[in-house]
Parts: structure tokens; C-alpha cells; sequence
């Protein structure tokens, strides 16, 4: 696993402690997750990899951004004047987070699910019911990302409140962020849940 | 018939590992196309669930969390605790209890609690002798205070579905997560009654009064939180910004927060912000379809057709939602179950507050029974524990933290003599 996956570190390794010398290094839970789901050489990995980095600059940034606009929020209160603006592009931020780590997180087996099946089901049978997860995925998000499109055409010109925002401009995000996703579960149906099924070993996500 | 096949259906892609979001989502979207509703519906429901001012408090705890733990902040916590706590008998147990209550004032979340500081406790712990399965159970139970104790991000999720004030439902949280707290001391003051082999360290005074001079300043970070929420200075999402930027700021004093840790933090909370969120905005689509069909109403005039007495109403609750903890994420099954319940358990004269109270510590206990289990999952990884084995350490605490729950259930003035003394009800 590489060490710039956020998943590796989602339940980090813990500093040692300054008391007891000799504790031991752990490893952090993500070390159970796969990146790289595609093989070494295959185009599509590199792209695939470039999008997750891309995927996870922007919703860090976008923290800092929340972060940020919070607390001009707090500021805002001791000084004259204010803008409007910043609850309101706070708020739109955390959608974006949401979306836009959304396809890197179905990459990374990373959003929450139950997972007891893993432990008793034989890998054949694992396989077919990831496949049929992922295919459920890939469908639901192409029809929210419809349903986006939908929702942006009719409702063309609008903007936001405060900001003045097109409303178009909030909704691509979420719609990418569908896309994207979609994308991803396809990609683990190809490469995880049917090598699963062929070689009836349970492929480590 | 087309609502009770929704939800046969979400219940059964829970269990087939699909997750959560989109095991809401589908069903939710098939109902929709069935009953001739525009997908753009779906949509605009969906973002307008993830789109509040108070659930921005969400990101911004959890920067709070994931700085304390990737930091140097929670070892100095851990280090202080240990030097204090550790020359009593069984020293180590309160030691970690001692650490997640600390803990517990900085992240909202049981997760970070258990991942973040769980494997050097239990590590410590069985190095000493203490057995594997106490162990692990104990920092399993701890690790349930901080989504109890204000900063709580259930509580954030909570109030902006009950449209209750954030401030006063963390006042409200507080008494029954210190209760928790002297509950779980008192479990291993029992169980260490029998165990003369744990005998602590002498004292090292000149070391404690260093480890505690260290451990000062992370403390100032819940003074800031919750000082400024209590005290009417900051709404919580403002007071979680501005412990993330306390808590930044000590971690660059520190020399340990250098540019690639931050960018990991950062990337850590937008993909946990990201898991939790679209959960919500899921959720939001479900309510909408729940208030739609007049699940609530219905559930209501069942319940109410059922008892006439908030006690029995309250314990069915209790049972139900232990039931549906175990089942469900926590937020999921906050997010579902709130809007269903709260107005049952407002026409029986339950405040709103203890009735939050009561349905977060339901769910969080889930967190450590099968099959869902976060809390176990996560320190089964992080120690090297078979998740069985964490289980039963867990297990061992489970009627204690009932007991905790069957009094915030009972006993109202738990829950609401803060928010009261404090004017935020």
C-alpha cells in the first residue's frame, strides 16, 4: 500500500509513546485495502491512480476551504461589514467533499458496509455477491447522474442565494462524483469480483 | 406493498455487504421510478441532506480527531494518564479509561478513539499481564465515551434531523458519558479486587508533574470546544473550527505536524467527511420517502395503541434500538429511525434531548456486538485480536453499559438538569 493512501491512515498508526520506549510500530487497519487494483503495466492503472490522486488533492482541499470560510465566519462577527457568501460556499464545499471522494472511496473498498459475509462466504460465492454489489453501484450512480443532468436542465439559470452561484456549477460536481464512482465499481467487477469467481481465491481488497 | 419491498430490500443489501449509501440509494431510486417521481427528485433531496450549516460541525470534528491522533497531542494525554493512574492496583485499566475520557473531549467519534489509541493501550496492558480479552474489551467499552461525550459528532447528526440545538443536546450528553465513565471505573475497581498480581509503579512525582505539564496544553482544545458552546460564544460548527485550528497550531509548536503529515490529515478527513456524508444525504432520501408513506403516523398509532406508558415505551425503544444497533451503521440508523421516533416519544412527554441521549447510547453499544461491530472490527486490526476474542472482552462490559443506559432512560434529570442550569432549554 502505498504511504499517500488516506485509507491507510484512516485509522492511523499511533506516535509511540514517550513513556514506554519499547512499544512496537503498528500497522494502521487500511493495510488490508488495495489501491492497485489493476495490473502492474495496464494503462488504465495509471490513469486510474492519477484520478484517485486528483480525487483526494481536491477534497483536501476543500477541508481547508470549510475550515477556512468557518472561521471567517467566527471573524466576521468583530468586524464591520460581512459576506454572506461564506456559510453558503462552506456548506456547498462539504457536497463536493462528499462527491468528489465518493469514486475514490468505491476504488478503495473505503465506504462503510457491512462486511461479515467476507469472513464465512467461500471465495466463489464472495465473488458473486461483490459482483452483484458492484453492478447495483455502477447502475445506481449512473441513474443519480442522470437524475443530476436532470435535475441541472431543469432548473437551468438558477443560482445560489448568497454567492450567486449557478446552481449548475454545484450540481457537475455531484454528477462527476456519480460518474466516477460508477466507473470504479465497473472497474472492480473486472478485475476483483471475477478473478474471484475464475480462481475461486478470495482476492484481497 | 411497494414501501415494505424498499425496505426488504435495503435490509438485505446491508447484509449482502453492499454499502450503506447505495444500499439506500437503489431501493430508494426504484421506489421513485415506481411511483412515476423524477430521479432529479432523488437528487436534490440527496444534496440537500448533505447541505446543512450545522453538519458542517462533521468535517470540522473530525480534523480535531484525526489531528489529536496523528499527532503528538493524544500520546501526551496517554503519557500523563499513565504517570497519574498507573501506581493504582490494575493501574493501566483506569489508565485507559482515563486517556478516552481525555480523549473523548477532542474527537466525537468511537472509531478514532479505538484506532488512535486502542492498540498502545492494549499492547501496554497485556504486556503487564493483564488478560488479552479484558484488555481489548475495556478499550472497546472506553472507546464509547467519546461519541457520548460533547464534542459528539451523532449528537451533531441527531440535532440537525430532531431540529434540537446542538449546544444543548451536548449538555445534555455530558452527565450520562461521566456516568458511563465511573461506571466502567467501578467494573474494573470490581474485577481488580481479585487480581494482587497488577500492582502499579511507585510514584514518580518530578515525571507526573512533567507528563501533566505536557498534557496541558491539549487540554486547552476542550476548554475552547466546549467553553464556547456552553457559554454562548460560538455555535458548534465555529467552535469545532476553532479547536481544529488550536489543535493545528499545537501540532506545528510541536514539530509534528510537518507539510506531508497535514496533507494526510486533510485527505483523512475528506474521506471519512465523504463515508459519513453521503450516508446522510441517502438517508435524507429515505426520510423523505418514510414521511411520505406516513411511516412515523403509522408507527406512532401502533406504539401508542400498544402502551400508554412512557416507561414501556422507552424500554420497547431500548430494545428495538440495541436490536437495530447491531444491524446498522449508527448514523444510518440515526439518520432513519429519528424522524420515525422522536414524535411518538414527544406525545409521551420524553424531551427530545434525553429521548437523543437515549437513542445515540442505544446505537453506540452496537458498536460492540455482532455482526456489525465497528468498534471490535477496528481493534481487532489494530491489536492483532481475533474479532471473537474482542467480542467477548466486550461482552464482559455490556451489563454495565446497559445499566448506564436503563438510568439515562429513567431517570430524565441525567440528561436535562445541565442543558437546563446552563439555559439552553
Amino acid at each position: 500500500m502505498p504511504d499517500d493512501d488516506p485509507l491507510a491512515t484512516s485509522h492511523p498508526q499511533q506516535p509511540r509513546s514517550a513513556v514506554d520506549e519499547d512499544e512496537p510500530e503498528h500497522v494502521g487497519l487500511g493495510a488490508a485495502t488495495n489501491p492497485e487494483l489493476l495490473p502492474a503495466g495496464e494503462p488504465l492503472r495509471s490513469l486510474m491512480h492519477r484520478l484517485g490522486q486528483v480525487e483526494q488533492a481536491i477534497g483536501s482541499a476543500l477541508v481547508v476551504v470549510i475550515l477556512v470560510l468557518v472561521l471567517v465566519q467566527v471573524a466576521q462577527r468583530y468586524l464591520p461589514g460581512g459576506w454572506a457568501w461564506t456559510g453558503e460556499i462552506a456548506r456547498f464545499a462539504m457536497v463536493w467533499v462528499t462527491f468528489v471522494m465518493s469514486g475514490y472511496l468505491m476504488a478503495h473498498d473505503g465506504h462503510i458496509a457491512i462486511k461479515v459475509v467476507d469472513y464465512f462466504l467461500p471465495a466463489r460465492t464472495l465473488g458473486a455477491v461483490r459482483l452483484f454489489g458492484h453492478c447495483l453501484i455502477a447502475v445506481t450512480c449512473l441513474a443519480m447522474a442522470y437524475g443530476t443532468y436532470d435535475f441541472m436542465t431543469h432548473d437551468r439559470g438558477q443560482v445560489t442565494a448568497a454567492a450567486e452561484v449557478p446552481l449548475a456549477l454545484i450540481y457537475i460536481v455531484v454528477a462527476l462524483g456519480f460518474v466516477s464512482t460508477a466507473l470504479r465499481a465497473a472497474l472492480a467487477v473486472v478485475v476483483i469480483d471475477l478473478p474471484e469467481i475464475r480462481r475461486g481465491e478470495k482476492v484481497v481488497a | 406493498m411497494t414501501l415494505a419491498l424498499m425496505l426488504g430490500a435495503i435490509l438485505i443489501l446491508f447484509l449482502l455487504r453492499v454499502p450503506m449509501a447505495f444500499a439506500i440509494l437503489g431501493p430508494c431510486l426504484a421506489y421513485l421510478i415506481i411511483e412515476d417521481y423524477s430521479l432529479g427528485l432523488a437528487v436534490r433531496l440527496v444534496v440537500g441532506g448533505i447541505n446543512s450549516w450545522p453538519l458542517l460541525a462533521v468535517p470540522l470534528f473530525i480534523l480535531v480527531g484525526i489531528v489529536a491522533t496523528r499527532t503528538e497531542i493524544a500520546t501526551r494525554l496517554y503519557d500523563a494518564a499513565l504517570l497519574l493512574l498507573g501506581p493504582l492496583r490494575a493501574g493501566l485499566a483506569y489508565v485507559n479509561i482515563g486517556v478516552s475520557l481525555g480523549f473523548s473531549w477532542m474527537s466525537g467519534a468511537a472509531l478514532a478513539d479505538a484506532a488512535g489509541i486502542g492498540s498502545i493501550e492494549v499492547d501496554h496492558m497485556r504486556k503487564k499481564g493483564y488478560p488479552a480479552e479484558f484488555s481489548v474489551g475495556l478499550s472497546a467499552s472506553s472507546a464509547l465515551i467519546s461519541p457520548i461525550m460533547p464534542p459528539s459528532i451523532p449528537a451533531v447528526v441527531y440535532a440537525s434531523v430532531a431540529a434540537v440545538s446542538t449546544g444543548a443536546l451536548f449538555a445534555a450528553a455530558a452527565v450520562p458519558a461521566l456516568l458511563m465513565t465511573v461506571a466502567l471505573v467501578g467494573t474494573v475497581w470490581v474485577w481488580a479486587r481479585r487480581r494482587h498480581d497488577l500492582v502499579g509503579e511507585p510514584y514518580d512525582w518530578p515525571r507526573t508533574r512533567g507528563a501533566l505539564r505536557r498534557a496541558l496544553p491539549p487540554m486547552g482544545a476542550p476548554i475552547l470546544i466546549l467553553g464556547g458552546i456552553l457559554g454562548g460564544w460560538f455555535t458548534p460548527t465555529e467552535a469545532a473550527a476553532i479547536g481544529a485550528i488550536y489543535m493545528l497550531a499545537l501540532a506545528f509548536l510541536y514539530g509534528t505536524a510537518g507539510p506531508r503529515e497535514i496533507a494526510v490529515i486533510f485527505r483523512d478527513t475528506a474521506s471519512i467527511t465523504a463515508q459519513i456524508m453521503l450516508i446522510i444525504g441517502a438517508s435524507s432520501l429515505l426520510s423523505w420517502i418514510l414521511a411520505r408513506e406516513q411511516v412515523p403516523q403509522a408507527v406512532a398509532s401502533l406504539l401508542l395503541g400498544f402502551t400508554d406508558n412512557p416507561m414501556v415505551f422507552i424500554l420497547v425503544v431500548n430494545v428495538f434500538l440495541i436490536v437495530l444497533g447491531m444491524l446498522l451503521e449508527p448514523t444510518s440508523a440515526l439518520l432513519i429511525i429519528t424522524p420515525i421516533l422522536l414524535p411518538v416519544a414527544t406525545a409521551f412527554g420524553i424531551d427530545p434531548l434525553q429521548f437523543g441521549s437515549i437513542v445515540i447510547f442505544n446505537l453506540m453499544i452496537g458498536l460492540l456486538t455482532p455482526p456489525m461491530g465497528g468498534v471490535a472490527f477496528v481493534l481487532s486490526s489494530v491489536t492483532a485480536i481475533p474479532v471473537e476474542r474482542v467480542f467477548r472482552g466486550a461482552a464482559y462490559f455490556l451489563p454495565t453499559l446497559l445499566l448506564v443506559l436503563l438510568a439515562i432512560s429513567f431517570i430524565p434529570a441525567l440528561t436535562l438538569w445541565l442543558p437546563s442550569v446552563l439555559g439552553l432549554r
